[in-house]
């Protein structure tokens, strides 16, 4: 008889587990009156100096699950908005010899798996798509859960949110870039991509 | 110059006497370039070591607002890596500091008033590439000052001599 109760709450708790365990879906991006930006910057550390090129507009879409703490997404990422608080530096950038944002506006990344390490961190393996050229990447990524609350709604946030975080190395070359001889010690080979967003359930 | 009529004969040629005013007006521009460059280059070592003096490291941030910095407990989304930079508009600052003691400053402001902050390692290469330049304009300068007055000297004896000869030719 006290096996039945203890195999009967078993169940009850393994049954409640699986229905909070329920993967969420969350935009990327702004609604509602959000305030907060979503942010993708990439960084030169050159010898003459560094600059960082930053964009907003971030879009894309997340399923996560707080519970069972996985998850998949893409991401898309506007460059032709990349600003380097330099108009002419822009131009270049946009430049069939940088990022080619005529032909390739977009820079995408989309999971292929996502393992759990400890706390909010996980390893996130994917493929980045700039200017058409596909790569994998595997990144260290950091995803904060905030479910729905006074203080959230207090921030404008809609419905539950994510915030995601990670930065990983672009190696120009490896994505048909070639730095002319004239930008060389102004732009790096390889830039740092930092990605700050905020996806709401809503 | 022209010959007055009843004035001494001209006795040393005329190239000569030009040549070696030249030399000499050379030398006195070499040794005036070299000078101008070191002085430059002590005026562009102290006026680099001020400007790095005022670089701190810093870390551009796009701010939330309060409720979101509240809930986040952060007080925006960094731009960036921290680094040493310029930046002499105090209301560009936002309150508090990061891991490595990196003063955040506001990304919008700096947007808004159209600043785009120097950075330290740009003053630094800018500097070093002058210094270096106007080192090496100095270094040329005083060894042109120099050959130009050995150049002076060996002039003034042949000069004697040939005056010599050419009084005596005269007589």
């Amino acid at each position: 008889m006290k096996f039945k109760t203890v195999a009967t709450l078993a169940m009850l708790a393994a049954s409640f587990t699986s229905a909070l365990a329920q993967k969420q879906t969350f935009k990327i991006g702004n609604a509602g009156g959000m305030k907060v930006a979503q942010v993708f910057t990439v960084d030169s550390d050159a010898d003459f100096e560094n600059f960082t090129g930053q964009t907003h507009d971030v879009t894309g879409s997340v399923t996560f699950d707080p519970s069972a703490k996985t998850g998949s997404g893409k991401i898309v990422i506007n460059l032709a908005s990349l600003d380097t608080g330099i108009a002419l530096r822009n131009e270049h950038m946009r430049s069939e010899m940088w990022m080619d944002t005529e032909k390739f506006p977009n820079a995408t990344f989309e999971t292929t798996s996502v393992r759990h390490l400890k706390g909010d961190k996980y390893e996130v393996s994917g493929k980045l798509t700039l200017r058409g050229v596909t790569r994998n990447l595997k990144t260290q990524v950091t995803v904060r859960y905030l479910k729905e609350s006074e203080s959230t709604r207090k921030a404008m946030f809609m419905g539950n949110v994510v915030q995601i975080k990670t930065e990983f190395p672009i190696k120009l070359a490896e994505f048909g870039v070639k730095i002319p001889d004239m930008a060389k010690g102004k732009v790096a080979d390889t830039v740092k991509a930092r990605l700050t967003v905020f996806a709401y359930s809503g | 110059m022209r010959r007055t009529q009843g004035s001494p004969p001209q006795t040393v040629p005329k190239h000569e006497v030009l040549g070696m005013k030249c030399t000499s007006c050379m030398k006195k521009v070499s040794q005036m370039l070299a000078t101008v460059s070191v002085l430059l280059l002590v005026a562009t070592a102290i006026y680099q070591s001020n400007l790095e003096s005022n670089a701190i490291l810093v870390q551009r941030v796009k701010p939330h607002d309060q409720a979101t910095a509240d809930l986040l407990g952060e007080v925006g989304t960094p731009i960036g890596s921290p680094q040493r930079m310029i930046v002499s508009d105090q209301r560009a600052f936002l309150p508090g500091k990061g891991e490595q003691g990196e003063r955040f400053v506001n990304d919008d402001y700096l947007k808004e008033h159209d600043v785009y902050p120097l950075q330290a390692k740009t003053v630094g290469y800018v500097g070093g590439l002058v210094k270096l330049g106007l080192a090496g304009i100095a270094l040329v300068g005083f060894l042109a000052a120099w050959w130009f007055g050995r150049r002076e000297r060996s002039c003034r004896i042949p000069f004697a001599t040939s005056t010599t000869k050419t009084e005596g030719a005269s007589r």
